[in-house]
């Protein structure tokens, strides 16, 4: 087992390299740069030439590379070209937080709601109920975040009063209600359908028709007979989920004005803030790939047939 | 009156194609200590009988008339009625052992969930009679077993697991579905040892359901044939093997393989496939693949007559000569 980590993190290595080396080679040869265009009409040539010189953009492309893979190693992610005076590591340490909060707060009511209500029309199966639960977990897949979250603002917090319209407030739980429930309403739906597929097909195998021939109570065959098999399908789809919403919505966060870090990785590609952008994309790959060890390690928890290979 | 009378059962399928109505009219009167073969190809319905009983037909399913364990009906009872005949008074041992068990649940787990809910025993007391049955059905190293998860097992044991199981509360009934069919030869003849320790030890009624009249020959009392959801031939094993009254019959027992058989001779096959259940020929079902078939034989439904003391069969012929 613990061999198995070991080597999983090691073949992650390369892994992670290769996408350095990618992301950095695609990213500067989008055309433009970072300090084409900034407010004030265009900078003095002689300025524009130091400050290339300063972030070494004046050097050849496998140069960058090789000092950006140096301070890499040593931890350094390197200053931004745009927020001057903060590094990438206090962008990301500042607004990871925030969208590691919501983001897993969003997968949390998802997997609860989007379980039960999958349980219940799997249950169900054919009836009213279970259209009426499926149509309803296809809305919230249909209907965009960028609808659904002013939908939600207006709503609540500009008729009702109930919540804060925006704004993070440190976290609080009111501030954070709003834009989990955006975030969580597809993952419900998509969780409802995965459960419920995976329900059925389990239900049709022939463990559970002998444990409904045992005289087990049906709360038991679901419970004990079933679910357990069905997470399978579910856990699959929570590990690359957990790492795209932890990673920041930038719909989400520019909405309801929260500081998270998907605003600071777009802003970052649009104004060609490289650092920015390498930092943002191998924290998320690192996230990945680390979710998908997870993943592994869960489904031999969930099925003792699966071992090392 | 026997521990468990069924008479006139129909079941029936909901399909696209129609209703498929895959039994008809079956009756058994099931004596304790018994041991009856229901014989048939697949299809023929011999398996969704006793899935109806047990209420385990699929959500298209339906099944009509009367079945009685002890006195008492139990067919279509509600679920928590059936919850308490099912595993408890009657066992079931089905044909897969390789997916019949749930397979991230450790062997003594789900053989104890069933004793701990009926019976309200503690795990201490449910493991102590898990252990004692796995030594019944012959399982060494119990307690090794009792620890490990399905995949660990060969498919013998698996099914040794599954008999094991069923017998876990000491059930009045226990029906065993084709459960040497997934299994190789010398691993089946084991599994009928276990079976015939059983009927000789214990006065648990054993329903054997099976296409192989081999395996019927070596331990079955009372043996019926089913042929397109109908029974139709019954009666004392040797009687069945030694004066058969039916061609279907007739046309099994001739295509069991055997030793004494002419190797350069191909085996006896009954020509042509069963009917299917929607398209079944007008009057006796097997007589478009009957040898000794006459007019009389599309005219009316055979209906079984006794042929000698608990013996009956359906067939316009008296006597097969």
């Amino acid at each position: 087992m613990a061999a198995y980590i070991l080597r999983r993190l090691l073949i992650a290595i390369p892994t992670i390299l290769l996408i350095v080396v990618l992301s950095f080679l695609i990213i500067t040869a989008a055309p433009g740069g970072p300090f084409d265009g900034q407010e004030g009409g265009d900078i003095d040539p002689e300025i524009l030439a130091n400050l290339r010189a300063a972030y070494n953009l004046d050097k050849p492309i496998t140069t960058q590379l090789f000092l950006y893979m140096k301070g890499l190693v040593t931890g350094d992610l390197g200053p931004s070209f745009i927020f001057r005076g903060r590094s990438v590591s206090e962008i990301i340490a500042r607004g990871f937080p925030v969208s590691a909060q919501l983001g897993l707060s969003a997968i949390g009511v998802g997997l609860i709601f989007g379980m039960l209500l999958g349980v219940y029309a799997a249950m169900r199966k054919n009836t009213a109920a279970d259209y009426a639960v499926m149509s309803l977990s296809m809305t919230g897949i249909a209907v965009p975040t960028f609808v659904t979250a002013p939908f939600l603002a207006l709503v609540f917090g500009l008729y009702l009063k109930l919540l804060p319209i925006a704004g993070w407030g440190d976290g609080a739980l009111r501030n954070m209600i709003l834009p989990v429930v955006a975030l969580a309403l597809p993952k419900i739906g998509i969780l409802a359908r995965i459960t419920r597929g995976a329900m059925l097909e389990v239900s049709r195998a022939n463990h559970i028709r002998t444990a409904r021939s045992k005289g087990l109570p049906e709360s038991i065959v679901i419970t004990r007979h079933t679910l357990r098999a069905a997470l399978i399908p579910i856990v699959s789809y929570l590990g690359p989920a957990i790492a795209g919403v932890m990673t920041g919505s930038v719909i989400i966060e520019q909405i309801f004005g929260l500081p998270g870090i998907g605003r600071s990785f777009v802003e970052g590609a649009l104004n060609r803030d490289y650092p920015v952008v390498m930092g943002i994309t191998i924290l998320y790959a690192t996230m990945i790939i680390v979710l998908n060890l997870i993943t592994d390690l869960v489904y031999r928890l969930l099925d003792p047939r699966i071992k090392d290979n | 009156m026997g521990v468990l009378d069924c008479s006139n059962l129909n079941v029936r399928f909901k399909t696209e194609q129609g209703d498929l109505h895959v039994v008809r009219d079956f009756s058994l009167n099931l004596e304790k200590g018994e041991c009856v073969g229901v014989v048939g190809e697949s299809g023929s319905g011999k398996s969704q009988t006793f899935m109806a009983m047990l209420g385990l037909l699929t959500d298209n399913g339906q099944a009509t008339g009367s079945v009685k364990l002890d006195g008492q009906e139990i067919l279509n009872a509600p679920r928590a009625l059936l919850n308490q005949v099912r595993g408890n008074r009657i066992g079931m041992i089905f044909q897969d052992p390789m997916s019949s068990l749930t397979p991230f649940l450790k062997v003594g787990e789900q053989m104890c969930e069933g004793l701990v809910h009926h019976q309200g025993l503690s795990t201490a007391q449910a493991r102590a009679r898990a252990l004692e049955t796995l030594e019944l059905v012959r399982i060494p190293d119990a307690k090794r077993r009792f620890n490990q998860y399905p995949h660990e097992l060969s498919g013998g044991m698996k099914q040794r697991v599954m008999i094991a199981q069923a017998l876990m509360c000491k059930p009045a009934v226990l029906v065993a579905d084709e459960p040497t069919t997934a299994l190789d030869v010398t691993v089946q003849a084991q599994i009928l040892e276990i079976l015939e320790g059983l009927k000789s030890h214990t006065d648990t009624a054993i329903v054997m359901i099976t296409h192989d009249l081999g395996v019927v020959a070596g331990i079955c009392d009372r043996v019926l044939v089913m042929y397109a959801g109908r029974v139709v031939e019954e009666g004392p094993a040797d009687n069945i093997f030694h004066h058969t009254h039916h061609p279907y019959t007739q046309g099994l027992l001739r295509s069991v393989p055997s030793f004494d058989l002419d190797p350069s001779q191909p085996l006896a096959a009954i020509p042509g496939q069963p009917p299917a259940p929607f398209a079944l020929p007008s009057g006796c079902a097997f007589s478009p693949r009957c040898q000794y078939v006459s007019d009389a034989c599309g005219q009316a439904l055979p209906v079984l007559t006794q042929r000698g003391p608990q013996h009956r069969a359906a067939c316009v012929r008296e006597a097969l000569s």
